[in-house]
Order: structure tokens, then sequence, then C-alpha cells
């Protein structure tokens, strides 16, 4: 219900906006002449072009060993088509892109000291990649000292950008991926249009887990006063057995779970809480009271296949199927064409991010960093997830990610969403100062 | 509080203790008769769970896919044994870690490039539920209970009742009098190996068809059959088996009272076992 409650004002307010984006967006389309990733500049770019140096290196940071070792590769899918296309297009301006690829191993001080190696040793012009909130605090930290502009295109936390990019100026680091908003505050829009009453979580136990829950309860509490949290389990990544939380969140009679699990975890999670009744438990009329906000994740969608329960609402920080545009059509396309796979949404990040440094050196026809992030700041980037506003004031994209109902179609070769829904992104994204939760009042 | 919920929550319980367990069988057992601390048992469990998933893929039956695959696991382990394991029985400690860490990598890097990076799932096998005090116990958690005991009984059947088992209770005891007897060490050594690994295979086998695939798996459990092994105490199996059982209730007990410090638990009875009584519940000084 509670979406219907904006007010006029706020109606007024959206619309304009939404007309805004209608007009960059329509200006941005008309002219292009082929799908690519297009940026807008805020001032027309320097005539002339000149080779800046022989190659442009970019370092990729992404976990490519032990269980969530896929999801360097999901990455890695992205990066190097984008560099394929670009490098088989002339480079940029004549420089070939060579993208350097390394282990975080999911650890912090690993990653810290790859990002040095890359900077220092291989002599990497950009960092790209991070796959986990923990990792991403720690390297964050490290760029204004290495120097070169960090592009997170999968760790969600919101402390990244409204911590240590707005409230310490960490000016280095800006975010492709759509933060934790869409885990808790999206997820709590789409919860407060189900009947459930009776909210559970099950979640991983680090700091991904805690804000998605946070932001989940604050949004959810204001959009249905009467919804109730009635219970939590906190898994250890992972887990191999799952059992004893669900059983202990069942015990609570829950109507509607909220889970943020992801990887391997959630391919286990999935596959014993189907056999312990947990679906038929949050079952109602149009589907599962199920919201898994990384659950159209192409490695669970291939792993799970038909077993992800058919009404389960889920999303990612991209869904293929979404925006319907020449651009992201073209990019599906050219990615199943290369891999045989679905875009997951980290390779659409990935993939976004080495266009944007392709795009980024083109407009300003340096390297010089704070002109890059001048550049940077308020910029439009028009990529195969929909325009991205980059926010002056975090570094965080802005663009908006639907939630859909897992759908399993014969003529796919994993499941595909039906019922997509999407909300400006403005609407459930926390903006400066931070200090509010959607649904805004001010 | 209702009763029925927290018997549940014990029969849930034993069930995660029996997966536990499993995993840290091998490991105690190993540790006791060859005093390797074997890291590279993950990654045997790791083996385990794609030789049984694609020996099933070939042979259609679950249970032959699981005996056979953790069969050659075994003699994987066996192999080990012979050329690396063996080299370093009299070195220090520190040899082991950094070799048994080396067959991890070793291992992990050659199941990516088998079975490639993306997890992969088998068919959901013992689907189906019991209804237990009024709730849902899945077929599956029946199933690790009951191997979890076959498994102890087959374990107390080999090291009580067949030669193998003596000879390798004697070479245990007292090594030097084992061989003085006319024992043959290496190849005892070497089949307790390839035991071990066996067990760790039987593992990684048995729990996938309630999980997945994937390289590194064994990382997590291997963490928790050390936890079990030292509070049980190194090398003891009566040890491991009574751990496993505290470790698994209280993990699923602390799910349930108290959710925000359930993974916190079994490091905090490893605490206090290693405070009160270094040397474990069953050890040995």
């Amino acid at each position: 219900m509670p979406p219907e409650e904006i007010s006029r004002r706020d109606f007024l307010k959206y619309t304009a906006a939404f007309g805004a984006g209608l007009l960059i967006g329509g200006g941005v389309g008309y002219s292009l002449k082929k799908p690519e990733v297009q940026v807008v500049p805020k001032e027309a770019p320097v005539v002339g072009e000149k080779k800046l140096k022989d190659t442009i290196k970019i370092g990729h940071i992404a976990i490519f060993s032990g269980p969530f070792g896929t999801y360097g590769e999901l990455q890695k899918r992205g990066s190097q088509l984008a560099m394929e296309e670009i490098n088989a297009a002339g480079g940029i301006m004549g420089s070939k892109v060579e993208i350097i690829y390394r282990d975080s191993a999911a650890k912090p001080a690993e990653a810290v000291k790859q990002v040095r190696s890359l900077v220092e040793n291989e002599g990497c012009d950009f960092i790209i990649g991070i796959d986990s909130s923990g990792v991403v605090l720690g390297v964050a930290e490290v760029m204004p000292e290495v120097n070169k502009l960090l592009f997170v295109t999968h760790a969600a936390t919101h402390r990244l950008t409204e911590d240590l990019v707005y409230k310490k100026g960490i000016k280095e680091v800006f975010r492709l991926a759509v933060p934790v908003y869409q885990d808790g505050i999206m997820a709590a829009f789409i919860a407060a249009q189900l009947p459930a009453t009776r909210w559970a979580a099950v979640h991983p136990d680090y700091e991904y887990g805690y804000a998605s829950w946070e932001l989940f309860q604050k949004t959810l509490s204001k959009l249905r006063p009467d919804v109730e949290f009635v219970a939590e389990a906190w898994a250890k990544i992972g887990t191999t057995d799952f059992t004893p939380y669900i059983s202990s969140v069942m015990e609570k009679k829950p109507d509607g779970i909220h889970t943020v699990e992801w990887g391997v975890d959630l391919f286990t999670f999935v596959r014993q809480a189907k056999q312990m009744g947990l679906f038929d438990a949050v079952k109602y009329d149009g589907g599962y009271a199920w919201i898994n906000p990384m659950g159209y994740s192409i490695d669970a969608m291939e792993a799970l296949k038909t077993e992800y329960p058919e009404g389960c609402w889920i999303s990612g920080r991209y869904v293929w199927p979404y925006p319907d545009t020449a651009l992201n059509r073209k990019f599906v396309k050219a990615h199943l064409d290369k891999w045989g796979h679905y875009p997951a949404y980290s390779g659409e990040t990935s993939y976004t991010a080495v266009y944007l440094i392709k795009k980024l050196i083109e407009l300003t026809q340096t390297l010089d960093i704070d002109t890059h992030i001048k550049a940077l700041e308020d910029m439009v980037v028009y990529s195969p997830a929909g325009a991205r506003l980059i926010r002056k004031e975090d570094h965080q994209a802005v663009y908006e990610v639907p939630y859909g109902q897992v759908k399993h179609d014969p003529n796919y070769p994993i499941p595909v969403l039906e019922n997509l829904k999407a909300m400006p992104a403005q609407m459930y994204y926390k903006k400066p100062p931070f200090d509010e939760v959607p649904p805004f009042t001010k | 509080m209702d009763p029925g919920a927290i018997a549940f929550q014990l029969i849930i319980g034993i069930a995660t203790a029996m997966l536990y367990w499993i995993v840290s069988s091998g490991l105690t057992f190993t540790f006791g008769v060859t005093r390797i601390l074997n890291f590279a048992h993950g990654a045997f469990y790791m083996l385990g769970a794609y030789f049984t998933l694609t020996f099933f893929e070939v042979i259609g039956n679950y249970m032959v896919a699981l005996l056979v695959g953790s069969l050659l696991v075994g003699l994987i382990g066996a192999g080990c044994e012979r050329a690396f394991i063996s080299k370093i029985y009299h070195l220090p400690v520190p040899f082991q870690l950094v070799l048994t860490f080396g067959l991890i990598l070793i291992f992990e890097d050659m199941v990516r490039m088998v079975w490639g990076a993306v997890p992969r799932m088998m068919m959901a096998q013992f689907t189906g539920s019991l209804s237990v005090f009024g709730r849902t116990l899945p077929m599956f958690s029946i199933y690790i209970i009951i191997a979890g005991v076959l498994i102890a009984l087959l374990l107390y059947y080999v090291l009580s009742r067949t030669y193998w088992g003596m000879q390798i209770r004697a070479i245990t005891a007292d090594p030097e009098m084992a061989m003085c007897c006319g024992l043959n060490p290496s190849f005892l050594y070497a089949t307790a190996f390839m035991f071990g690994a066996f067990l760790a295979g039987l593992g990684g086998g048995l729990t996938l068809p309630i999980s997945s695939a994937a390289p590194g798996m064994g990382e997590n459990i291997i963490i928790y059959a050390f936890i079990v092994t030292v509070i049980g105490g190194l090398g003891s199996i009566k040890g491991a088996f009574i751990s496993a059982l505290i470790i698994g209730i209280i993990e699923a007990l602390g799910a349930f009272f108290v959710p925000w410090l359930a993974i916190a638990l079994p490091y905090i009875a490893l605490s206090a076992v290693l405070l009160l009584r270094p040397e474990g519940i069953f050890g040995e000084v």
C-alpha cells in the first residue's frame, strides 16, 4: 500500500525528476549512432586526440579462489568482454587496454596488498572490482595513498559511500553497483505490498547482512506500522547445514522471509529451506513472501534452476532483462555469444566500469586524477543497466534495478523474472546527509 | 516455552553434530596414527563431493557413486602419503602445515580446471520429511544421523575386530615395539592415511545432496572439524564423537535462544576447553 501514499508534492517532484531523466536519457538516446556505453559530458570535450600512453592498464580485483571464486569469473566475463570490444575498435585514443586480474581471496588485507602491487609493480592506471563489503572498506582507505581511482563493481555496504566518501572525503572511490539500499530499502518497498506481517531474517553474519536487515526493518516499519520482525538467524559464511537456523526461525511462525544469502550459501539454504517447508510457511495468493535481493545472480540461477520456487521475489545489482534498450540487448547478446552464459550483475558493472574509463579518458584527454574526479561528479552514464547518475556527494551511481518473481520458462536455460517492479532510484536511495531512511518525508 | 520446540531443536542439533563428526572422524584418525595434522582433509572432502557428483551423473545411483567416489579419494590420499607426507614424518610440525596447505591449493585449482569455478548441485536425494513434535524434520537430517552412527560403528569394528585395526592400534600405542614385532610402518601409515582420506571423501559425498560441490567448499567445515578434534582430544575417536555432539547441539540451541551469538558458541566452547583442559576431553597429555 505505501508506495500509493506518496504526497502530491512528492508526486510532482518525482514526475519532474522523471521528466528530467527522460530528457537527458532521450537526448543521449537520440545522439547515439550505435548502442555503446555513453556519457553525458558537462562541458564539450576538448577537440583533438593524442595518445596518452601505449597501454592503459586496469587492475581488476575480485574473489577468484575458494567457495565464492565464481564471483571473480562473473566479473571477469564483463570486463574482458569490454576490453576486447574496445581494443578491436582501436583502443582508448589509440592506447591498448590491458586488464590484470588479481584474487582478493575475500580478505581485506590481501586485497589491499593487491592494490599496492597493481599500482606500484604493474603500473595500473585504474582499479576496478571488489566483491565483499568487508573487503571494500579496507581497500577504499588506501586509494588516496596510491592516488588511483577505484570503481567498485559489486561490494554494497552503504558505509563505503556514506562514511568513507561523503563524511571522510575519500574522493578516489566511485561505486557503479547498487548499494545495500537495493537489498534493504527497495526490498522493504516490495515487502510492503505483500500480505505478510511477521517478517524473519536469515542472513550471512557480516557487514552486508546486518546493513541490509537494518535498512529493511527501518523502511518497512515506516511503510507498514502493522508489521512485526519476529526472528533472525545469522549463519556463518560457508555454512553447510542451515537446518538449526531454519528451524529456529520457523519456530517464531514468520509469514515473510528476508534473506541476503548469496553464492554457494544461497544454494544450500534454498535447498534445505525447501525440504523443511520454509517456503510453504510464507506462501500467499500471488507467490511467496520471500525476498532475496541477490537471488537473480546468474550462478544461483544456473545451479538451482527450477529448484528455486516460482513466485519468490528476487533482484540483483542489475538483471539482464531490464531495461529493454538497444544497448542492453546488445550487451546481453555479446555476453551470451562470447561466454555462453547470461551476464551476471557484476558482469554488467565490470563491463560498464571499463567503458566508463574509456569515455572518461576520451572526455578529459588526460590521466590526471583530479580532472577525472571533477568530470565524474554529476556525470550521467548511459550503460546496459540504464542511465546512472554518479552523485557528486557520495560518488554513488544512482540507477534503479527491478525486483521480479521467479518464473520457470522452458525456453530459457535459467529461470526468468516476471511481474517486474521498479521504482525511480531517487525514491529509495538514501541521500546526503544520510540521516533519513526512505520513504522520505521532506 | 514449548518443550517440543527444544526437543526438535535437539534432534536438528544431533544431525548437525553428525555432519561435524563425519568430517572430524578421518582427521582425528589420521592424526592419531600418523601424528600428521592434515590440513588437506578439507580438500579430500571437496574431492569426495565432486567424485560423487560425477559418478552419480554416470551411474545414476547415489549410494554406488558415493562409495566409488570415496574409495577413489582414499586412493588419492594413499598416493599423497607415499609421494609427499611420508617424506616429512621426521620433520617439525610447521613442515606438515606448509605441505598439507600446498596440497589444498593444488587440489582446489585442479577442481577448478576439471569442473569449473561455478558450484554444482546434484539432484536432491532423500527428499520428503517426517512430522516430529508437530514440526517438519527433513529426511536428510535422518539420513545424516544414520550415516554418522554407521561410520562410528564401522570405525569401532575396523579398529577393534580386524587384523589391520589391531596393527594400527599397536603402531599407535608403541611404534618401536610394533616394528620390533615385524609390523610394516610404511604400509600401516599409508593405509591409515588412505582410510582417513576415504572418510573425508565420504563426508563430502554425504553432504552433497543437501548442499553443493564448490571449489574450496571444505574451508568452513574443516574449521569445525578442527574445533571438534581439539575439544575431543587430538587423535581420540571417541572424543571426536562426543565433542561433535556438544558442538552440534550448542550451535542448534544457540541459534534458537541467542541467534546473534550462535556462530561464536563453538569457539567459546573451544576456548573454554583449551583453558580448562588443554589436552581435550579424551586427550592424553
